[in-house]
């Protein structure tokens, strides 16, 4: 059915964030990463992508609408430009609020020919959930992804910063057990790597003091 | 011919990935060499050297350099491509982890060839270590006084910043990769003729050199030895010149990276990786998977060149190498591309956005043991509307395995659309497809 | 607009040679053969992107040796530009099969709409399929799915599944009206354009999407289902919304309007429109128009015919002199108010007359010469400030010419508004003074230009924005800077004072009206002079008693005053004649009502806020009784033994082109003397 029928007044439709009400939710290290980053390049815009990076750490590993709003906030750049970026790359959370650990699972080409659906298969039935879906304890969240580039070690999967490979089923249950085991939330730990190596040594220090 | 580890020779070395290990194995001589030179001495080695681009495109590396305008109006940039994308090759990923310095040092020294101000290394947003070793490896080099203002008090200023992608096949693309870098989305440009050339105009409308990580990594071994030495490497060949990482995985027994001299047979290649894994060769993409795929007979006498591999039937490409043994299905090997292209398409224009679904939904459709007569034609007149009609290469590389696979396996096509299922009996080919996860819709 | 000598190169195009400026993109050289290469993504206005590939056409070099070298894949012909030698072909047999080839590519997952799709009758996909698609389908997998008639915002309506991903929606957004509110989101076959998170569209020139947008999904909320286009009727009209002036096309069937769409001017609007305008026109359509005249008798309002209204009013204003005065409404065509005034000053030998509704006035030496660059002309200032309004608001379709300037041609632009607005986003330097401080911040940047430390140090103080940006704006300003103002300005108590600083920065100093008509009273003498009372006054004489009758000629009284004060007027003046279009609240006041047309319902002339003379030829018949103003202002001097009759407004036209000095020997379509 249409949503011209289900949605009421003209009135309901609900109205983009005025500045005023966005809360800003960016530690000080993250401010002073972005302005760090933002001498890295001759226009802002570029701080486009790491900015979503370091929004991504800071809202736990998942970009609502929020944290879209406080990028494009810091930015000067319009929501739905910075919405659109961000839907654009697979890497950033968007869809769905990943678990603690986001398992990626290669199912490419040397993958594929090596076993990969047969690991995919086996972490479905074994975690109960399919793609861009998280376990019911929010441990896991389980996606399919094209070519993750390692191929000499095919079947390949990774896990926040971490590549895995070759894996088969009790290689996977070995690594399901240590990542539930560890207090580390990997999807911001990744996060926060990726926003470590943008910026330089000295710069990311002066932000953590 | 054969393996030759120029760029590899150090890569087992962990000592290397330090500035310390690195001078220690004479690293920074080629810098110190270059920055006595003048500029268009070195772009003359590179020249002579007859390096091509080792991304996948084999564009002469030198004609890029030389694009620079030579009165400086403003800043120059140069770029590293290190999106490495295309599935298959892992060559950029060793090199960064294991020799960053070799790449810090080629763009410094491409940098001061051209007159560059900065250099953006872009990395895929998966490959974070080997981003962390560059990113070490550079606040080395910062600190050391081999980066930034004044390198070894030769005058030249070179910045070098890490920025990273964020999971996108696209942004390997060299004009989409410049988007991506700005802070957009990962969609390519217009190019040559629609607009200059991006050394004229490229990156925030400035002359910009954009390179692959291997490629950069040859010239210090230039400037050291000379391009004519760098020429003498591959002088078999019609016009391949130097050394090439392949990176060698699928059904072999030593799946890696192999560099080898190009004059080198592929069947060679093979050997270096232990051999064919579980069953007899059937077929093998040599390139990364846009190349069209070659059956057992192609490989037999192809000679790994540029022009050579064309002749073979196939490309050299990114050099990502997949050998696939008998028990393969070649269908459902082709369903699988298929699928990584309709994931990847960035969606600008409608040949790649509405025909690469089209392409995977037909395949779908086969695996599932719908297929029937006239899709073959169908899967092949779909191509030729996508090939030469996109907006960028992604296209090409999109309708080229699936022609390719049906030119050279039709029969496997035949069997399967006729039976219902598979000529070859694998594990891949009998899984039934539960769901397509082409890219969400939230 | 300056003539720059441009390079020619030659072309070849089907075997036709041809010379076209160099870089000139070769979708459009083509038409000067005559030919037209099918687009979607294209637009003229817009930068072109070569995406959706319709354009493909095949391109070959002319070689030193005569033979010409294809290039091995075919172009995009709209983002190509022309050069030397260059040998076009866009009716090959590649070109035709690559045309059917993308068509095919927009029609799978394209819905089966077209019955139920308010662009059918007028789409551009409909149209380049029949001439240059495939007649059937062979794609028998799954249709993608996806939002359809989805509220995008109250004028607009998104359907997802009918989008060809063309980009037109979000390059305007960004290009043209800079809200940048529509982009492209997910990628892939699941691209869509949206808002953010889907909520309101709400950019001001929203409409525009729904012109441009190449098939159905982005539609018109209002006019949703109301006709097909076959069945309409299109005649030309000018939008009176605010004082642009703006080109439109009047969509009738049957004497009802149906929709507003932009026409092109380059003078004014370029293509556009402003959701003001487009959205803005339902009020021909209401249920409460006035059809006959009305008289009071005791406290009800009753039906009677014009000769006893007309006798009732002449009765009413016999008494003439100070005792009787008029608001005169902005909507008035020329010929109306030019025949009102006329009545009122000869017969009812009055001056109390007056159109102003801001809650001051300059006076009459200041308030001439008020509108020196043409709108057009905008575009290509090197520098404008916006001072005391926001553009979008006042005067849209000038704003979008502010942004071209700074977006096209690299103006520099100084935004000086006690308020937000949208021009901040582009602008080189915001001056946001304190509300009341306007005329402080204008003398401050006189004093910066003079280099008058001293008088910088007190604007500054006085208005609350910082030394260094005061300088840094006044900096940009000079000879060649065009300031854009509008009567907003005089809505301040130092408003009048900030002009006249204003007119000391050098450079065009524009006062843009802000009402349809406004500037065509000014230049008609709409307003008291030395012996009348202006609005403020005219209020103040209702309410003591000291005016008897008050004229309302088209006039909303609640605009012209706080409503305590309108109120207290209308309660206590003695007789009122409520000359208007619809029933409403001040229509309780009358003494006597007289049903007026429409614009759109009789002929007319306006003069937009650049002072440019435009004529609107009637395109609906007015309802039942009602009459336009220029008629009733005739049928009165006809009855006083005024005039000689009027058998049309262009008999009135003519008469003010030859009576009033501004109107003297102008043309429709330039700009008063």
């Amino acid at each position: 059915m249409s949503e011209l029928l289900q949605l009421g007044s003209v009135n309901q439709r609900p109205q983009p964030p005025k500045r005023e009400e966005l809360t800003l939710r960016f530690s000080d290290a993250a401010v002073k990463e972005l302005d760090a980053l933002r001498t890295h390049y001759p226009e802002e815009k570029a701080c486009v992508l790491p900015g979503l990076w370091i929004a991504q750490r800071e809202y736990g590993g998942f970009l609502d609408g929020e944290a879209l709003a406080e990028v494009a906030y810091r930015l000067d750049r319009s929501y739905a430009e910075v919405e659109g970026v961000a839907t654009f790359y697979s890497m950033y959370n968007t869809a769905h609020r990943p678990g603690r650990h986001k398992i990626e699972v290669c199912t490419c080409l040397s993958c594929h020919v090596n076993g990969a659906y047969r690991v995919w298969d086996y972490l479905k039935s074994k975690l109960g959930v399919g793609h861009g879906e998280t376990t019911a304890d929010g441990e896991f969240m389980l996606e399919e992804v094209e070519c993750l580039d390692a191929c000499d070690r095919a079947p390949v999967i990774q896990v926040g910063d971490q590549y895995y490979g070759p894996v088969d089923d009790a290689y996977m249950d070995r690594l399901l057990d240590e990542l539930r085991a560890s207090p580390v939330n990997t999807v911001v730990q990744m996060a926060d790597s990726i926003v470590a190596v943008q910026v330089t040594g000295p710069e990311r220090e002066a932000a953590h003091r | 011919m054969g393996e030759y580890k120029l760029l590899l020779e150090h890569s087992h070395d962990p000592a290397y990935a330090t500035l310390a290990g690195y001078q220690a194995k004479g690293g920074y001589a080629a810098l110190k060499k270059a920055l006595g030179m003048e500029r268009q001495a070195i772009i003359d080695e590179v020249k002579a050297s007859g390096l091509r681009g080792r991304g996948g495109a084999g564009f002469p590396t030198w004609i890029k350099w030389n694009g620079i305008p030579k009165d400086k109006k403003g800043k120059h940039y140069l770029i590293c491509n290190a999106d490495e994308g295309e599935p298959g090759t892992f060559k950029d990923k060793q090199l960064m982890e294991t020799t960053p310095f070799l790449l810090i040092e080629g763009m410094t020294i491409a940098g001061f060839a051209t007159q560059g101000d900065a250099g953006y290394i872009y990395i895929r947003g998966e490959f974070v270590d080997a981003a962390k070793a560059l990113r070490k490896a550079i606040d080395e080099a910062y600190a050391a006084g081999l980066l930034g203002k004044n390198i070894l008090g030769s005058g030249y200023d070179f910045d070098l910043y890490i920025h990273l992608g964020a999971g996108s096949y696209e942004c390997g693309e060299e004009s989409a990769l410049m988007s991506s870098l700005m802070g957009e989305r990962g969609m390519p440009r217009l190019k040559f003729p629609h607009v200059p050339l991006p050394t004229i105009s490229g990156v925030w409308d400035r002359p910009t050199v954009i390179n692959n990580v291997e490629t950069y990594t040859c010239a210090p071994f230039i400037i050291n030895n000379g391009g004519n030495w760098y020429a003498s490497l591959g002088a078999s060949t019609k016009n391949s010149r130097g050394t090439k990482i392949f990176s060698v995985s699928g059904h072999v027994n030593k799946p890696g990276n192999y560099e080898i001299e190009f004059g080198t047979s592929l069947m060679d290649l093979l050997e270096m990786a232990g051999g064919m894994k579980g069953g007899a060769l059937k077929a093998c993409v040599p390139g990364g998977s846009s190349v069209p795929i070659m059956n057992a007979q192609q490989c037999d006498g192809a000679i790994i060149g540029y022009e050579e591999m064309a002749e073979a039937g196939s490309m050299v490409g990114s050099g990502g190498c997949m050998f696939l043994n008998e028990h393969t299905c070649i269908v459902t090997f082709i369903w699988r591309t298929a699928q990584f292209y309709a994931n990847e398409s960035c969606g600008k224009c409608t040949p790649c956005r509405e025909g690469t679904k089209w392409l995977l939904q037909i395949m779908e459709r086969i695996r599932s043991g719908g297929g029937r007569s006239g899709d073959i034609e169908l899967l092949q007149e779909v191509c030729s509307q996508i090939d030469g009609r996109s907006f960028c290469g992604l296209g090409d590389a999109a309708a080229w395995p699936v022609a390719g696979a049906i030119k050279v396996f039709r029969d496997e096509f035949e069997y399967f659309i006729e039976h219902g299922r598979s000529i070859v009996q694998s594990a891949e080919s009998a899984r039934m497809l539960p769901e397509s996860p082409v890219v969400a819709v939230s | 607009m300056a003539a720059v000598a441009s390079e020619t190169v030659n072309l070849v195009i089907n075997d036709v040679e041809i010379a076209v400026p160099k870089g000139e993109l070769i979708v459009e050289s083509v038409k000067r053969l005559g030919l037209e290469i099918p687009i979607f993504c294209y637009h003229p206005r817009m930068k072109p992107v070569g995406m959706c590939r319709m354009c493909l056409v095949e391109v070959g070099f002319k070689q030193p040796d005569g033979s010409v070298r294809k290039m091995p894949k075919p172009q995009a012909a709209c983002t190509l530009p022309a050069q030397d030698n260059m040998v076009i072909f866009t009716d090959t047999e590649m070109v035709h099969r690559d045309r059917k080839g993308v068509l095919e590519f927009l029609l799978i997952n394209h819905p089966l709409d077209c019955p139920i799709c308010d662009r059918g009758g007028e789409c551009p996909l409909q149209n380049n399929t029949l001439f240059y698609g495939p007649s059937t389908s062979r794609f028998i997998e799954v249709k993608r799915h996806a939002h359809k008639a989805f509220p995008l915002s109250k004028y607009v309506t998104l359907d997802l599944e009918r989008c060809i991903q063309c980009g037109r929606c979000v390059r305007f957004t960004e290009e043209i009206s800079g809200d940048s509110e529509l982009a492209f989101r997910f990628r892939g076959a699941s691209m869509q354009p949206s808002t953010f998170e889907l909520r309101d569209f709400t950019s001001k020139f929203s409409g525009n999407v729904i012109e441009i947008c190449p098939v159905g999904a982005l539609t018109n909320r209002e006019y949703r289902f109301r006709a097909r286009p076959w069945d309409l009727e299109t005649k030309p009209s000018i939008c009176l919304e605010c004082s642009n002036g703006c080109a439109t096309w009047f969509d009738y069937r049957v004497n009802r309007l149906v929709r507003v769409n932009g026409r092109t001017n380059e003078a004014i609007n370029e293509e556009w429109t402003c959701d003001r305008g487009k959205f803005g026109h339902e009020h021909y359509n209401a249920d409460n128009r006035l059809t006959v005249p009305l008289i009071r008798r005791g406290d009800r309002l009753e039906e009677c015919d014009w000769p006893t209204a007309y006798a009732a009013i002449l009765s009413a204003f016999g008494v003439g002199g100070d005792k009787v005065a008029m608001l005169a409404g902005s909507s008035l065509s020329n010929e109306g108010a030019y025949l009102l005034n006329r009545l009122f000053h000869r017969k009812f030998g009055s001056a109390n007359v007056d159109y102003r509704r801001t809650a001051h006035t300059l006076p009459p030496d200041e308030a001439a010469g008020n509108a020196p660059t043409a709108i057009a002309d905008l575009e290509l200032k090197p520098s404008i400030l916006v001072f005391g309004n926001s553009p979008a608001d006042d005067i849209p379709i000038i704003f979008l010419r502010i942004r071209k300037a700074w977006f096209k041609h690299g103006a520099r632009v100084v935004v000086a508004h006690h308020g937000e607005t949208e021009a901040d986003s582009f602008a080189d330097v915001v001056l946001r003074y304190a509300p009341g401080t306007d005329a402080d911040l204008a003398k401050g940047l006189v004093a910066a230009r003079a280099n008058d430390a001293a008088g910088v140090a007190q604007a500054a103080a006085a208005c609350g924005v910082d030394e260094s940006r005061i300088r840094e704006a006044a900096a940009l300003l000079g000879e060649n800077t065009a300031i854009v103002t509008t009567d907003s300005l005089l809505n301040s108590a130092s408003g009048a004072d900030a002009f006249r600083a204003l007119r000391q920065l050098g450079g065009e100093l524009n006062r843009y009206a802000l009402g349809a008509n406004d500037q065509g009273f000014a230049d008609l003498g709409l307003v008291p002079g030395p012996d009348g009372r202006g609005t403020a006054a005219i209020l103040a004489g209702c309410a003591d008693g000291s005016i008897e009758s008050l004229w309302l000629a088209g006039a909303d009284p609640f605009a012209f005053g706080d409503r305590a004060t309108v109120e207290k007027a209308l309660e206590q003046v003695g007789f009122v004649v409520y000359q208007g279009t619809h029933k409403s609240e001040a229509m309780g006041f009358a003494s006597v009502v007289l049903p007026m047309a429409e614009p759109a319902e009789g002929d007319g002339t306006y003069v937009n806020a650049e002072r440019r003379l435009q004529e609107l030829r009637a395109v609906l018949s007015p309802p039942g009784e009602a009459k336009a103003a220029w008629r009733i202002g005739a049928e009165l001097a006809l009855r006083v033994g005024m005039a000689k009759p009027y058998f049309g407004a262009k008999d009135v036209a003519a008469e003010i082109f030859t009576q009033v000095p501004a109107f003297r020997g102008v043309a429709f379509g330039d700009r008063l003397n």
